[in-house]
């Protein structure tokens, strides 16, 4: 999975023109996490969610971004969290190769360059704080699962 | 000629009479089956194993068809015959190449076979295609062998041309077709003119020859680029997949159905629906191909609401009847009522997401003229949804309509007191059954299921407490209250009732406790 991720992360197709070394920190309710930025293929609000039939839960439906349907993942309901409505629309899309997907988040909060020795395996320091760093791949893991892809 | 030929040589021609017979009458399951059974187990004998898991396949196929699981239809006929032609094929290969026999791929086979057997709807179609590109394949290979050089593999590409397109480039070839008779007419005129030795004549002709056989030229150029452009196009199409469809709606949210699974759209009033063990049924009318009515044929089709499979509130219907989709799917004809059909669309396909790929809900997305993107319905899977939401919904309705009747086992051997409890219950609504002692109650216990049971403790061959011990070991039973009525209570009773002080409201009383039915 590292190499696929280095692979996304040479590509230089991202909407987003950010520096390689930035990170992303957004919320979904109370919980923050972080993302590296070349992770991020795009962030798109008010976007209307369509609605897919016999999914779990957690999959909100299919947002249409420019005519590539991208599957709605609610994380909070992956978690089993009794408040999981998310009220704001705010998407973030995840750059990847093997699927096209995105979280449901209630705010982008900020982008910034951590200190080398700010960085950790699955979290980073942020303002005397550590955000742990999302990982897309339990989501698409879950998602495949769920959906029988591997059958 | 050695035992091992002479071996084989029977054991073909068994195996080619045997697939002569099921071909000839497939629907003769019970010979076939006899048949099969020996030559089946001959092939595993001679170890030509993947002849004899093609056998187990079909063999799956007839027991299952014997025990009433399945029904023979065009399907079943269909992929028996193909796997019979895959026994053949395997039955060439043992005369001239026998080592290759252990290499040949018969898992698409099987696997469909199994599909069929467990009563799974399936597409015999698919394994054609796939017995097809295998032929191919074959034949190339066999001229590799000859020419001892590797062929690239072809691809057996599918072109979608739209109808427009077709029509297109058939006005040009017909156009191009009568520009060849002109100039055959030409041709003549200028052989008259010539043994005329006219030369104006010849001239015009000559002109005229000229003149259209440039137009034809240029006509077959344009075709030429057409059909090019076609198959440049296609490419964009096998992207994009043309489909048609109608758009509907159920509890607010929008589908589309493919034309291809729908039989008919019809409207009927919700008053018409018989109801058959909580089942709506509608009486189809197929109206006959000479549109004569005495010759319409009616059948009865199980509608099912589409708005029951999603979650949300039903719209709220202004109309006096229900827009019904008839719907097929091999041999299974079902009605879906859906709150709305809005108009028939040709639309372009897109893929769901690769995470969907084997998902068998949705089949792919549209967009509407909205650009909202609409979820294309596998019609498949919402006929198998129907069907398991069938079974939900005849529990649910008899478990909220139908009052259960508890059933009582007594058991004691006196018969007096046997008549006595069974009177008292049989008054208070309660189902009786009697032993006469242990032995006689667990007989009865395995073949029906009791909601209490009341014994004696004192009994010959089998005493209580050695019942009760079996009927707690007893999956089923483990717990179904057990009252002992005796003179002195059992340690792993739920309930005592005295013998000596026995009254009909003491026991009456016990049961509906143990029962939960209190009122």
């Amino acid at each position: 999975m590292a190499d696929v991720e280095k692979e996304i992360e040479n590509k230089d197709d991202s909407f987003l023109n950010l520096n390689e070394s930035s990170y992303l920190i957004f919320s979904i309710h109370s919980h923050r996490y972080a993302l590296k930025s070349t992770l991020i293929q795009e962030i798109l609000y008010d976007c209307k969610i369509h609605y897919i039939p016999f999914t779990p839960e957690y999959i909100e439906g299919v947002l249409n971004c420019r005519g590539t349907p991208y599957t709605v993942i609610n994380f909070l309901k992956i978690q089993n969290e009794n408040d999981s409505e998310i009220n704001e629309k705010v998407f973030l899309l995840f750059k990847r190769n093997d699927d096209q997907f995105c979280i449901h988040i209630s705010n982008i909060e900020v982008f910034f360059e951590p200190e080398e020795e700010d960085i950790f395996e699955d979290k980073i320091k942020y303002k005397l704080k550590y955000i742990p760093l999302f990982d897309a791949n339990i989501v698409e893991e879950t998602m495949c699962r769920d959906l029988g892809t591997y059958d | 000629m050695t035992d091992i030929e002479d071996t084989l040589a029977c054991y073909l021609e068994e195996t080619r009479s045997l697939i002569f017979t099921i071909k000839k009458s497939p629907d003769n399951f019970l010979l076939n089956l006899r048949l099969l059974s020996t030559t089946k187990d001959n092939s595993h004998l001679l170890g030509y194993e993947t002849i004899f898991k093609l056998y187990k396949g079909i063999e799956d196929i007839y027991k299952a068809l014997i025990d009433d699981k399945l029904i023979f239809s065009k399907y079943l006929k269909n992929l028996l015959d193909i796997v019979c032609d895959k026994i053949l094929s395997c039955c060439d290969l043992l005369e001239t190449t026998p080592e290759e026999l252990s290499q040949v791929d018969v898992k698409p086979y099987l696997l469909y076979c199994d599909k069929a057997a467990a009563g799974e709807i399936f597409d015999p179609k698919h394994l054609l295609k796939l017995v097809k590109t295998n032929k191919n394949n074959s034949k190339r290979k066999t001229k590799a062998n000859v020419f001892t050089k590797e062929e690239p593999e072809e691809k057996n590409q599918i072109l979608q041309i739209s109808s427009r397109e077709i029509t297109k480039n058939v006005n040009i070839h017909e156009e191009m077709i009568a520009r060849t008779y002109i100039i055959n007419n030409q041709v003549s005129m200028l052989k008259t003119a010539i043994s005329n030795n006219d030369m104006h004549a010849i001239k015009e002709a000559y002109k005229l020859i000229a003149g259209d056989t440039q137009n034809l030229q240029n006509t077959l150029r344009m075709a030429h680029e057409n059909l090019l452009g076609l198959i440049q196009d296609d490419i964009f199409l096998q992207k994009h997949q043309d489909l048609q469809g109608v758009f509907v709606t159920a509890n607010d949210k929008k589908f589309l159905i493919q034309s291809e699974y729908i039989f008919d759209i019809i409207c009927e009033s919700p008053l018409n629906y018989e109801v058959v063990q909580n089942q709506k049924i509608v009486n189809y009318v197929l109206e006959s191909e000479t549109g004569n009515e005495e010759d319409s044929e009616t059948e009865q089709v199980s509608v099912y609401s589409l708005s029951s499979l999603f979650p949300g509130q039903k719209a709220k219907n202004v109309n006096a009847l229900d827009t019904i989709l008839i719907v097929d799917y091999q041999t299974q004809r079902i009605g879906i009522i859906v709150d709305s059909v809005q108009k028939f669309v040709s639309v372009i396909k897109k893929n769901m997401p690769p995470a969907f790929r084997n998902f068998p809900g949705v089949t792919g997305l549209v967009f509407d003229e909205k650009y909202d993107m609409i979820p294309i319905l596998h019609i498949p899977e919402i006929m198998k949804r129907f069907r398991s939401l069938r079974g939900y919904d005849v529990k649910k309705f008899e478990a909220f309509t139908k009052k259960h009747i508890n059933k009582i086992l007594i058991v004691d051997d006196s018969e007096i007191t046997r008549q006595i409890v069974h009177a008292i219950l049989v008054s208070n609504g309660y189902t009786v059954d009697e032993a006469v002692d242990g032995i006689d109650a667990m007989e009865k216990l395995k073949h029906k299921q009791f909601d209490l049971i009341v014994t004696d403790d004192n009994m010959p061959r089998m005493n209580g407490s050695i019942l009760l011990d079996n009927i707690k070991r007893m999956e089923n039973y483990k717990k179904v209250p057990v009252v002992v009525m005796a003179d002195s209570p059992l340690e792993k009773a739920d309930a005592f009732v005295s013998k000596a002080d026995f009254s009909r409201e003491i026991l009456i009383k016990t049961i509906k406790r143990m029962l939960n039915d209190e009122k």
